[in-house]
């Protein structure tokens, strides 16, 4: 047995020993965890109490996609009508020390820990802070509306900002019910110059609403299980399944070997060449092989002269020229 | 090789062993499932017109816009058909052309989902020549169960339907995926598990390429232990083809977080692919193995992370051979941070550096890939009560140091809107692209340059909220491509230039009547033939009840 394979064993057993003897020092609870925890059946007063204040919210949450589920019979205190997610009304309207679990005045970490609550089964806290949403310091309310502020688009307020989607294709498909806003819209409001590439000639078909973000890009963990990462090359060939081979002459980029996959030729979300390519013509493929940039056919682009259209990889031909 | 790779994960394990010291995290409250809002019966219809001249190929590339009668939404949704029952489905479109149809069932006191939806998609190739249109057809089905308080039961089921027609010397596409997949996940002590099974056939209709069958189990467990957490996972694929012998694609990772204190958090993995392609005769990548940390922080209102990855991979060579172990080791940083007043800033880059490179066994045996690669970018946001602004800037430079050649790219975008009249929010957006390279090929007759254009392209409009039942949104964008295209190539210097006015009036009963008119013109410099000019009409109304 080498060495190596000794220490990673080794190292494993240190961990599930490491871990048996745990001190007993207290996890640090979230407040929403506290306060949920030191909370009894009286200190509920139910929704109806809530409409005193806060009447346009309370109307508001019957159009929320959560508002069925919290009425739920049965349902436990501590789940329910809108002390479900606020927390006890009694300690909210007490006049000395009023507690109130306040999503938008919350620190992210806290606010995504007081949803996960509910949402363990589709991703557990640390799911969440390895995604790079959760590591760019944002919650699940940063994008997620759990209940309109308002239902009046018209509104000055509500105006739309600017969106990638073109209002000319109308028929486009629908985005999550659940969102602040239409998916593309809500993506661009950070993911500006993401947005911005979509307004280039060559681009996927986002703007003309045949794509949302997520069909490729996974934001959170979800119950989906379509949701996988492909074993050979990267995700993309999810749609594009003529690429994911295996060939008999792979060619290195497409493989993967370079770490990018087809991120090493193409800008996905938009580009100034035909085809989302990063380059322009055969200046592509002469950025690496600059052996053949001048001399090997000049004046013709390596694919669509009709020879190398087979740069994917080919199961015919190690140049990769025409099945 | 396999002491080299078993090297970083030992020591990472040994040095986790000894900072674990923390008690298990309570068990969590259950989830259950959530049910949709009832939606009231809507009916949206439109006529529409194109007002065409030109390329309608070009026009139609990606999915040209409802021409005649159209369905803009049919939508009807309704709570209790029977005990517990909710359903709803959607139409858009027209039935010959682009169209989707979704639908949603959800029953039981489980709240089982049954979802579908078909959409279909013609669009072409721009194409100076006639071509037919080209279609993607797509239909899919997932059903979700849960399986008790936290066990979920998932199956998916998609067809996909691609033909496409080209221009010579290319050749369509003829082709049919189906996939399948299904996966059960739920509690496993105080973590998760997740199983699951995914089947994917793929036919080719115009047998350039074999049918294909990938099929992939996979396994995931995340547990927790004292504050760590860890997830592992192990996949299995095994890819059919006919006529040839199966390949086999394997994946390991262990991946996991350790909290150190309330503010600051490693995470760390390794991962393992091996993969065993018995019918590829040229180079591929055998093995490839990766080490990452990254510490994450939170100070003072920043949020800051560091990391490090490790790359090695087992590449054999082109001859078959040898085996290379190319390593590739990449530094990466990052500074998110707030500022008083609504704004906030992110600063991000990324240093990858190649070692042991491959050997090339081509003509030129000069190496093929970058060896370094940097990464830059910086974003600031500001959005106030009655203006915003952001700024973007994306650096990225690469370098083969053998062929002498750098390769440098930037993006500016720079955006503002503003409230400057009541009612009213003015927009604007500008994004810049450029690139430079520097090429000492000795027989070089042309710049790499040429081949790496620049282009602008602009936008500005307004949202006018008229009054509280009237808005129109209009827009003017303009995108032009600086490029030399010493080889007078398509789709390279283009100028695309486009007009969008939208105004919507809803009355007191809720119906909703919409006319747009959006004339543009799209032109490539080089083949004349390829452009358009079109001046879209449609007037839409809907109805709620």
């Amino acid at each position: 047995m080498r060495i190596e394979t000794v220490l990673l064993a080794l190292g494993i057993a240190s961990i599930v020993a490491g871990s048996a003897f745990v001190s007993q020092d207290e996890l640090q609870k979230t407040s929403a965890q506290k306060l949920f925890a030191k909370a009894t059946d009286d200190d509920y007063i139910g929704s109806s109490a809530c409409t005193e204040c806060h009447e346009d919210k309370v109307n508001n949450f019957v159009h929320s996609a959560h508002y069925a589920f919290s009425q739920k019979d049965g349902l436990a205190l501590e789940k329910s009508g809108c002390e479900g997610c606020h927390g006890p009304g009694k300690f909210h309207i007490r006049e000395d020390d009023p507690e109130v679990i306040a999503f938008k005045k919350m620190t992210p970490k806290e606010s995504s820990a007081a949803c996960l609550r509910c949402h363990q089964s589709t991703m557990k806290v640390s799911d969440w802070h390895r995604t790079d949403h959760g590591r760019g310091d944002l919650s699940c309310v940063s994008c997620h509306q759990i209940h309109p502020d308002s239902l009046n688009e018209f509104n000055e307020k509500s105006t739309p900002p600017m969106s990638i989607r073109s209002d000319k294709h109308l028929i486009a498909k629908a985005s999550s019910k659940l969102l602040k806003a239409d998916e593309t819209v809500l993506c661009s409001s950070c993911h500006r110059g993401e947005a911005a590439q979509f307004r280039l000639s060559s681009h996927h078909p986002v703007p003309e609403g045949k794509l949302i973000c997520s069909d490729c890009h996974q934001s959170h963990p979800t119950k989906k299980a379509t949701n996988r990462r492909e074993a050979l090359k990267s995700k993309s060939v999810t749609c594009h399944t003529e690429y994911a081979g295996p060939f008999a002459y792979e060619h290195d980029p497409v493989a993967g070997h370079t770490g990018d996959g087809c991120a090493e030729c193409h800008r996905p979300h938009g580009s100034q060449n035909p085809d989302l390519l990063k380059g322009f013509s055969r200046g592509m493929c002469a950025q690496c092989h600059t052996d053949k940039a001048t001399l090997h056919y000049p004046g013709r682009t390596c694919w669509t002269s009709g020879c190398h259209v087979s740069l994917h990889g080919s199961n015919s031909s190690r140049l990769f020229l025409q099945p | 090789m396999t002491t080299r790779f078993a090297t970083i994960p030992s020591l990472w394990a040994l040095a986790l062993g000894a900072a674990l010291a923390q008690q298990t995290p309570p068990t969590a409250p259950e989830e259950d499932e959530e049910k949709p809002t009832p939606s009231y019966p809507k009916i949206d219809v439109g006529y529409g017109s194109w007002g065409l001249s030109g390329n309608f190929r070009t026009f139609g590339r990606y999915g040209a816009p409802p021409r005649g009668f159209f369905v803009r939404e049919l939508s009807y949704g309704q709570f209790g058909l029977s005990p517990a029952l909710f359903g709803e489905f959607t139409f858009r479109g027209q039935p010959f052309d682009d169209h989707v149809f979704e639908t949603k069932a959800i029953w039981g006191p489980d709240a089982s989902t049954l979802e579908g939806s078909i959409e279909n998609s013609v669009f072409y190739q721009p194409s100076a020549h006639p071509i037919d249109e080209s279609k993607r057809r797509t239909m899919a089905a997932s059903y979700r169960r849960p399986l008790g308080k936290e066990t979920n039961l998932t199956v998916d089921y998609s067809h996909n339907q691609l033909d496409t027609n080209v221009e010579g010397p290319g050749y369509g596409k003829h082709q049919r995926t189906n996939r399948f997949s299904g996966s059960v996940a739920g509690p496993l002590g105080s973590g998760r598990y997740d199983l699951s099974l995914a089947d994917r056939r793929f036919y080719d209709r115009a047998n350039f390429q074999p049918d294909t069958r990938t099929q992939t189990w996979r396994g995931e467990v995340l547990q927790p232990i004292g504050k760590l957490n860890l997830t592992g996972l192990y996949a299995h694929t095994n890819i059919e083809q006919n006529g040839r012998r199966d390949s086999e694609a394997k994946n390991w990772a262990i991946d996991g977080d350790l909290p150190i204190g309330y503010d600051l958090d490693l995470q760390f993995g390794f991962r393992t692919e091996k993969y065993d392609l018995p019918e590829t005769i040229n180079a591929y990548v055998r093995e490839r193995h990766v080490s990452y940390a990254r510490l994450n922080g939170y100070f003072s209102g920043l949020s800051t992370q560091l990391g490090w990855r490790h790359t090695e991979t087992e590449r054999v060579r082109l001859d078959q051979r040898f085996v290379d172990v190319p390593k590739i080791d990449l530094y990466e940083g990052r500074i998110t941070g707030r500022i008083r007043g609504g704004s906030r800033w992110s600063l991000k880059g990324s240093i990858e550096d190649h070692n042991s490179n491959a050997v090339m066994l081509t003509s030129d045996p000069r190496r093929l890939y970058w060896d370094d690669k940097v990464t830059v970018q910086a974003k600031i946001d500001h959005g106030g009560e009655t203006w915003g602004a952001y700024g973007a800037v994306n650096f990225r430079y690469m370098e083969n140091s053998p062929r002498e050649i750098k390769v440098r790219t930037r993006q500016y975008v720079f955006g503002a809107n503003c409230w400057a009249v009541p009612g009213v929010d003015f927009f604007g957006e500008l994004m810049i692209d450029n690139a430079d390279t520097r090429f000492h090929e000795q027989d070089a007759t042309v710049d790499l340059d040429s081949f790496f254009p620049s282009s602008r392209v602009w936008t500005m409009g307004a949202n006018w909220a008229i009054n509280e039942n009237t808005m129109l949104t209009t827009s003017f964008t303009d995108l032009v491509t600086d490029n030399d295209n010493p080889i007078f190539e398509p789709g390279g210097n283009v100028a695309n230039r486009f007009w969008t006015a939208h105004l919507r009036h809803r009355d007191r009963l809720g119906r909703e009547f919409g006319l747009m008119i959006a004339p543009g013109k799209y032109t490539d410099k080089v083949i004349r033939q390829l452009g358009y000019e079109a001046r879209v009409v449609m007037v839409t109304a809907q109805w709620k009840f």
